[in-house]
């Protein structure tokens, strides 16, 4: 594991995070991630602002009828090789809004999902092992992809 | 002013049905008094101007709305004396519309913070607000199908566009 | 060729923890703004509806904890209130006394969270790294008392789930003992830090009159001059005992000028006065029992029969929210439920704030009515004369923001 994540290493983690109709709750566990308790900048997750510079697209929310088209343009716009993560019961599953008029989601009927987060919200910490497995997925696709 | 004295003014003015909903607030049982007045709808725009001389800048809460089969309840929901302590009323003027002639005045004009909601009632409901200038949707996507309503209990409510995903869970039951 | 000297601006709507992704269109001449419209369809979930013809009133109070992930306790308490006066439940006091401690737990979270993307807007990361540490005390302590960090889960029709014991009442204390030791520090650095100072006087102003006119409510109302809170005006659970008065920014410096500065004093002394409401609720906590009805067939049953209509009134940390309810005699979920949550007054407000003023304010005045706009995440620029496109990103936006601190630092 150990000999594993320093070979992981080498690249700090661009992480993209996008609300396509959560309630917000998701949203604040992820920047608690980011903040001094949690501190996910230590190991060099770092949330952008658009994208083009990402690595892994972290979703939250169920994807309302207005946020599929734009969820859509956002994974085409990030890079390959990426990850997409999907935060919170909502996005995983529908949740609590599943049967509504005004929801196409869950996330993996719109977008990809790589890896699935459940949890109303989940706690950071859940939120910063999803980014760690994200890591180790993203360098199997870089291997099978010929990079170095 | 008193519960009382607005009740009355509603009264003499307009030919309305009013109730005073009191409950027994908190834990020093502070009597919080709420004023329904059902009103007809050529009375709600006097209505709203008579609640303006009980309070200058009328605090506009938000309108509900009430399927109630063949016609459609609106419910303004208003505020008076807010600012002292204890004395704030909750006044709601209620209006109902028959369905086939959904159409009431705007209030834009008197109270400008009004416009989210008369957007909102317009297109979750389908009411017309007359003087409404803008009335693109606020909450539904732009491409919304017109003549749907998501809140309307009848052949307008948008059935199809319902995301039944209970339905996908026990195919995935079914498939194991 | 376009003799119209205006650029059209949509800021938004894709920006991560937003409550509600607002999308601004802004017209801009040069650094001025001259026009602004607001949209808003990106989080429209249909919650409503759902309560009205999917779920139990029960199944409901989990659904309105969804409506805001910051507010989710006023947003049931508004509708179990709204629900308790349309059956006629009668609750049990200490049930209202935990009530309003969880609610106030919520308000000093909530206004740190605020604090911290307000220093973020103008660029001042250090703070917002700084008070969302101070943050998690409140977090821990919430999830000491309810189970749960940010869903509370605590409201019940008729009263709440969890009491609050001894030892959760010690550590409410701790923890409110420990705000009361770093508040001085909190207000020190946003109060009189001279570069938050520059950035906030006299930026997005809203007159009395336009709070009025407009029905702002909550800390923007206040921060106007307008001292209107649920919690003075009509006081539910046990503010009426905690003799709770609504606090404009001239009880700090005899002032009111409606700015974002303002708002910034408000938000603070609330925080503190959150504080001397828990202590005084849990010194005067009466004993007994915590809920009206504890078997949920029967209070299911009971809600089945009953046949009236309530309203729901709370002071959530950004403003008055307010739930209608109307239950019909052998129907199960809402006959009628209508949610209104504080944002969608202070959304109009937007616009006289920020008419006249620089786009690099756009974000520190955005943020100052609401405590999540913490991302204006991807704005285009149309420059209609040329009939040309560029993006601005959030960053950009953001990088616009942090200039303007560093050119008013040289400046003065």
């Amino acid at each position: 594991m150990c000999a594993k994540l320093t070979k992981a290493l080498d690249k700090s983690l661009w992480v993209f995070h996008v609300n396509s109709g959560s309630c917000n709750g998701c949203d604040i566990e992820i920047l608690a991630a980011l903040t001094p308790r949690y501190d996910a900048e230590r190991f060099g997750v770092h949330l952008v602002g658009t994208p083009r510079h990402a690595d892994v697209l972290l979703v939250t929310g169920p994807v309302t009828r207005d946020m599929e088209e734009k969820l859509k343009r956002i994974y085409e716009m990030t890079p390959d090789p990426k990850v997409v993560i999907a935060v919170g019961t909502c996005g995983v599953s529908g949740g609590v809004f599943h049967e509504s008029y005004n929801l196409v989601g869950p996330i993996d009927r719109v977008i990809p999902v790589d890896i699935y987060v459940p949890g109303c919200p989940p706690r950071p910490e859940a939120i910063i092992d999803a980014v760690v497995k994200a890591w180790l997925k993203l360098e199997r696709l870089r291997g099978e992809g010929g990079e170095q | 002013m008193k519960v009382e004295d607005i009740v009355n003014g509603l009264k003499s003015r307009f030919e309305c049905d009013v109730k005073v909903q009191s409950r027994a607030c908190g834990t020093k049982k502070i009597e919080k008094r709420d004023i329904y007045a059902r009103l007809r709808r050529e009375d709600f725009r006097k209505a709203v101007e008579y609640l303006f001389e009980i309070q200058e800048y009328l605090h506009f809460s938000v309108i509900s709305a009430t399927d109630l089969g063949n016609d459609m309840e609106l419910l303004y929901h208003f505020t008076v004396d807010y600012g002292k302590r204890n004395e704030e009323k909750v006044v709601t003027l209620c209006v109902s519309l028959p369905k086939d002639d959904l159409k009431i005045e705007s209030i834009t004009d008197l109270i400008p913070g009004a416009l989210i909601s008369e957007r909102e009632i317009h297109e979750m409901v389908g009411v017309e607000f007359i003087g409404l200038k803008d009335t693109r949707h606020f909450f539904l996507p732009e491409d919304w199908p017109e003549g749907k309503y998501p809140w309307r209990r009848d052949e307008t409510f948008p059935e199809d566009m319902l995301n039944k995903l209970y339905e996908t869970w026990k195919g995935g039951d079914e498939n194991e | 060729m376009n003799d119209d000297p205006t650029f059209i601006i949509p800021v938004g709507p894709v920006h991560p923890a937003l409550k509600e992704p607002i999308q601004l269109v802004l017209t801009v001449d040069g650094e001025r703004i001259v026009g602004v419209d607001v949209k808003c369809s990106q989080v429209h979930r249909g919650i409503e509806w759902l309560g009205m013809n999917r779920n139990n009133p029960i199944q409901s109070i989990y659904l309105s904890e969804r409506v805001c992930g910051i507010c989710n306790v006023c947003h049931p308490y508004c509708m179990v209130m709204a629900v308790e006066e349309a059956a006629g439940i009668e609750v049990p006091e200490r049930a209202d006394y935990i009530r309003t401690i969880v609610a106030e737990l919520e308000r000093i979270h909530s206004h740190l969270l605020w604090a911290g993307v307000a220093a973020h807007e103008i660029g001042f990361d250090t703070v917002f790294h700084y008070t969302w540490a101070l943050r998690e005390e409140i977090m821990d302590t919430i999830e000491y008392v309810t189970g749960n960090r940010v869903t509370k889960a605590i409201m019940m029709i008729g009263g709440v789930r969890r009491d609050i014991t001894t030892e959760r009442a010690e550590r409410i204390k701790k923890a409110t003992a420990y705000y009361l030791e770093n508040f001085q520090k909190i207000a020190d650095i946003f109060l009189h830090d001279k570069s938050i100072k520059m950035r906030t006087r006299n930026v997005g102003i809203l007159t009395k009159e336009d709070a009025l006119k407009l029905c702002a409510v909550g800390p923007v109302a206040r921060a106007s001059g307008v001292p209107k809170d649920v919690r003075q005006d009509a006081p539910y659970g046990a503010y009426a005992e905690l003799d709770m008065k609504a606090i404009t920014p001239d009880m700090y410096n005899g002032e009111i000028v409606g700015d974002v500065y303002d708002r910034i004093i408000v938000r603070l002394l609330e925080v503190k006065q959150s504080v001397e409401l828990i202590n005084a609720a849990l010194d005067n906590m009466p004993s007994g029992e915590i809920v009206a009805e504890k078997n949920l067939v029967k209070l299911l049953a009971m809600l089945k029969r009953a046949d009236g209509e309530g309203i729901g009134r709370v002071e959530a940390p950004r403003g008055e929210d307010i739930h209608y309810v109307r239950l019909e005699k052998g129907k199960e979920p809402f006959m009628s439920w209508k949610i209104r949550a504080p944002t969608y007054n202070n959304v109009l407000p937007w616009i006289p704030m920020l008419l006249g003023g620089e786009i690099a304010d756009v974000p520190i005045v955005a943020a100052s009515t609401d405590p999540c706009m913490s991302c204006l995440n991807r704005v285009t620029v149309v420059d209609e004369s040329r009939n040309r496109e560029f993006a601005l990103t959030k960053e950009m936006m953001h990088e616009m923001s942090i200039r303007k601190t560093r050119r008013l630092m040289r400046n003065d």
